[in-house]
């Protein structure tokens, strides 16, 4: 549903997306992480059709992004969305539902907790409640590929977790799902895949779990007394093979009793860490 | 893909407009301000406001479209507003054409409103709503152009609003506005014609005290040129980011025809030379003493003693002093009653007219045209003449009251200065009266006409609409006062007294 092939883009004589080519397939919710200035929201603006690629292809439901087609097969959620403030919940709602074309969807509303503020006005809203809002009017002509920059921001944990049953549903109808976000958890629970990006280029990608378990784990003993050849009682050595290092720890320590031992598998964001240090170009 | 229909877009554009008190306040409130403001300068003109219409209409166009279309624009902009737009299946163009109608739409109510008000500050109905009803949608599709344009020019509301009186503060002063074309220095009048609102206030004018349309065809067609060529930069400008740079290549380089297309029309304007309107005409008329000369018979001090005053005595013009022997003018009333008695009829003296002390017939007060009308005039005039056939007022009454309703029809556009058409209508109405009555019988409602400026009704002033003329308002005296000027000009033009002007004094053996 969403294929990008070498795109690059530039932006004040800095190229902002280098090389970037990847694929999103119906039914999958892709994770875009990387940290601040890594070219996430350049890539989206690019996919969404906003701003255009000084070279590569991308094709968005099988359209030029931008094309009136690619437009209505697509929802999406910009960083900083704007939204008509002196329009009323509902009357943005509506007016967003005619530009696609399509009718208002209460559930959604409802789903979205936007029904009780239907008659709010959007410039009095909070930023959780405009989020909100930005989310139903990305959603709510049932696109099949959706784009969202950072979509958690300012939600409370509920919300989030609505969110996340959101897209789930979403995905399971067949959309295909990008999903620029910092929040790395969301993104290890609810992506299918991730791809990780720095300095505008895609350093790796796919499963969070896979991608986790590349990476080696922190393991930390205490023990009652320093072990000879150590400077202190305790102990921190990383392992891609956590048996293995425990045994040999353990052995160490021989009658030396031992007051802790904890092993801290990698995350995401050392997946991130570790992209970010690694030599590219 | 499903139809996008463009009401909803519309509708939410009003709404927000609506709902935004700053919009309201310099869109509806501030021409309000700025009517009340002319009609404490001009209150007092002889016809209320009729004659700065021009300018005030154009104002209220200039702040709707100049500066709150832009400031819309540039603040929906850098909201991100329009790039979430830009994400719907919408075809682009309806969102900038949904905002620019809306903006339409409450500018079209300000006028409505600012129209209504003048009328209730005195300002006469209007004679051509159609013409003015185009002047004003010409004008402010213009000035809307001009404001979409400022709007992809300025990088942020701040800059709208430096970018905004760039444009605004000249077209006041130097434009042809707010200060009159005839008050601007030479060096000024070239300069005038780059800014199109010399041509929003020659149009409306026109349509309000004018002859309509045809009149200002060419206004109207610069007008469109300027609204032309600020849509097209306009559209090359266009983005939908709040930072954008500056279109490059190709693109930019057609400013460039565009920047000399403008220069163009500036210069075919300064070439047609209609540049400097007739400053105000509120010169008083005179007495009916002023044009007599000094008594030398029976005969004429009872002619003199019959006559009435017909102006206020605050000057006279030169050369008209008061004459020995003759009853002294007593102040006209400012609100004279409709339909005063005619006095005793006088003998019939020609010689006791001082014709000579007339105002010129090429001057501002009571004007006669010397050359013929060219085709758009000649229509004018034609339209009027087969209205005046069927118009009630000009065979009502006696045959003093029928001249009287007649002269008006001079007498009125004489005061708005509906140049050219003031300088033809007194022989058209010469053709008339001359059409209707014989020579000598003539003469003597003229002569009657001219003698008793106060005397009769001056009802149908307010009928004249119904021939395409604007109606006239408020006090009677100077009306009465271009009467009798009119009176004592027509019958010196049919008696063969006086036909044109006199020649200068240089001119004489």
């Amino acid at each position: 549903m969403i294929a990008a092939a070498q795109v690059c883009r530039s932006r004040g004589g800095h190229r902002v997306v280098d090389d970037v080519s990847f694929s999103v397939a119906a039914g999958e919710i892709v994770g875009l992480i990387g940290l601040n200035g890594a070219g996430k929201t350049s890539l989206i603006d690019c996919l969404a059709g906003l701003a255009a690629p000084d070279e590569g292809q991308i094709r968005v439901a099988g359209h030029a992004p931008g094309s009136r087609a690619a437009r209505a097969a697509t929802g999406t959620l910009l960083q900083q969305p704007g939204l008509p403030a002196r329009l009323r919940v509902a009357e943005t709602m509506a007016l967003f539902a005619g530009l696609q074309g399509r009718p208002v969807c209460p559930k959604l509303a409802a789903a979205l907790g936007l029904a009780a503020i239907a008659d709010q006005r959007v410039d009095r809203l909070s930023g959780g409640q405009r989020q909100r809002l930005a989310l139903a009017l990305a959603l709510q002509h049932d696109p099949a590929v959706i784009l969202l920059d950072e979509p958690a921001t300012a939600l409370d944990p509920g919300m989030r977790r609505d969110l996340a049953a959101l897209l789930a549903d979403r995905r399971a109808a067949g959309a295909a799902i990008l999903m620029a976000t910092h929040d790395l958890a969301e993104a290890a629970s609810l992506c299918d895949r991730v791809l990780v990006m720095a300095g505008g280029r895609l350093l790796t990608g796919g499963r969070p779990a896979d991608l986790i378990a590349g990476l080696p784990s922190k393991i930390r003993m205490v023990t009652a007394q320093a072990l000879p050849g150590a400077e202190s009682a305790s102990i921190e050595i990383t392992a891609q093979d956590v048996a293995a290092a425990v045994r040999q720890l353990l052995a160490q320590a021989g009658d030396v009793p031992v007051l802790e031992l904890s092993v801290t598998s990698a995350s995401l964001a050392d997946v991130v860490l570790a992209a970010q240090e690694q030599p590219h170009g | 893909m499903a139809d996008i229909p463009f009401r909803p877009l519309l509708w939410a554009n009003l709404l927000a407009t609506l709902r935004n008190p700053m919009a309201l306040i310099y869109g509806w409130l501030f021409p309000l301000f700025f009517l009340v403001g002319f009609w404490a300068l001009y209150g007092q003109d002889p016809v209320p406001l009729a004659l700065h219409a021009g300018p005030f209409f154009t104002i209220t166009i200039l702040g709707s479209a100049a500066f709150g279309l832009p400031t819309q624009m540039v603040a929906e902009r850098e909201a991100g507003l329009w790039r979430h737009f830009a994400l719907t299946p919408a075809p682009r163009w309806r969102f900038v054409a949904a905002l620019v109608l809306a903006r339409a739409l409450l500018l079209a109510g300000a006028l409505i409103v600012q129209h209504w008000a003048a009328r209730g500050l005195g300002m006469p109905p209007l004679p051509h709503p159609v013409s003015t009803v185009l002047a004003l949608a010409t004008a402010s599709l213009c000035f809307l152009c001009i404001g979409a344009l400022i709007g992809n020019l300025a990088p942020n509301v701040p800059a709208v609003q430096a970018l905004g009186q760039c444009i605004f503060l000249p077209m006041l002063i130097i434009g042809g506005v707010a200060v009159p074309l005839a008050s601007l220095p030479e060096w000024a009048l070239p300069l005038s014609n780059l800014l199109p609102g010399r041509h929003a206030v020659v149009a409306i004018q026109t349509a309000v005290t004018g002859t309509g349309t045809r009149a200002a065809g060419f206004e109207l067609a610069a007008l469109t040129g300027h609204g032309l060529i600020a849509l097209l930069a306009a559209v090359l400008l266009f983005r939908w980011e709040p930072a954008a740079p500056p279109p490059a290549g190709r693109r930019g380089l057609w400013l460039l025809p565009l920047l000399a297309l403008w220069l163009a029309l500036a210069a075919v304007a300064q070439q047609r030379q209609r540049s400097v309107p007739a400053a105000p005409d509120t010169a008083p008329a005179g007495q009916v003493a002023d044009y007599l000369a000094p008594v030398t018979s029976d005969a004429t001090r009872a002619m003199v003693a019959a006559s009435a005053p017909a102006a206020p005595p605050a000057t006279t013009p030169k050369a008209s002093r008061p004459q020995a022997g003759l009853r002294p003018a007593a102040p006209a009333t400012a609100e004279a009653p409709a339909a005063l008695a005619l006095p005793a009829e006088p003998p019939l003296d020609l010689d006791r007219i001082a014709f000579e002390r007339l105002p010129a017939d090429a001057g501002l007060v009571a004007p006669i045209a010397a050359e013929p009308p060219d085709e758009a005039l000649a229509s004018a005039l034609a339209r009027i003449r087969r209205q005046l056939e069927r118009w009630p007022p000009a065979t009502a009454g006696p045959p003093e009251q029928q001249v009287r309703t007649l002269l008006l029809i001079a007498a009125v556009p004489d005061l708005l200065q509906m140049d050219p058409l003031e300088r033809h209508l007194p022989l058209l109405v010469e053709a008339e009266l001359k059409q209707r009555f014989a020579a000598d019988v003539l003469a003597r409602l003229l002569f009657e006409a001219a003698l008793h400026p106060d005397a009769l009704s001056v009802a149908a002033r307010s009928e004249l609409p119904a021939i395409g003329l604007p109606a006239h308002a408020g006090p009677e005296a100077p009306l009465r006062g271009r009467v009798m000027l009119y009176a004592f000009k027509l019958l010196g033009r049919i008696t063969g007294r006086r036909v044109g002007d006199p020649p200068l004094p240089d001119q004489r053996e």
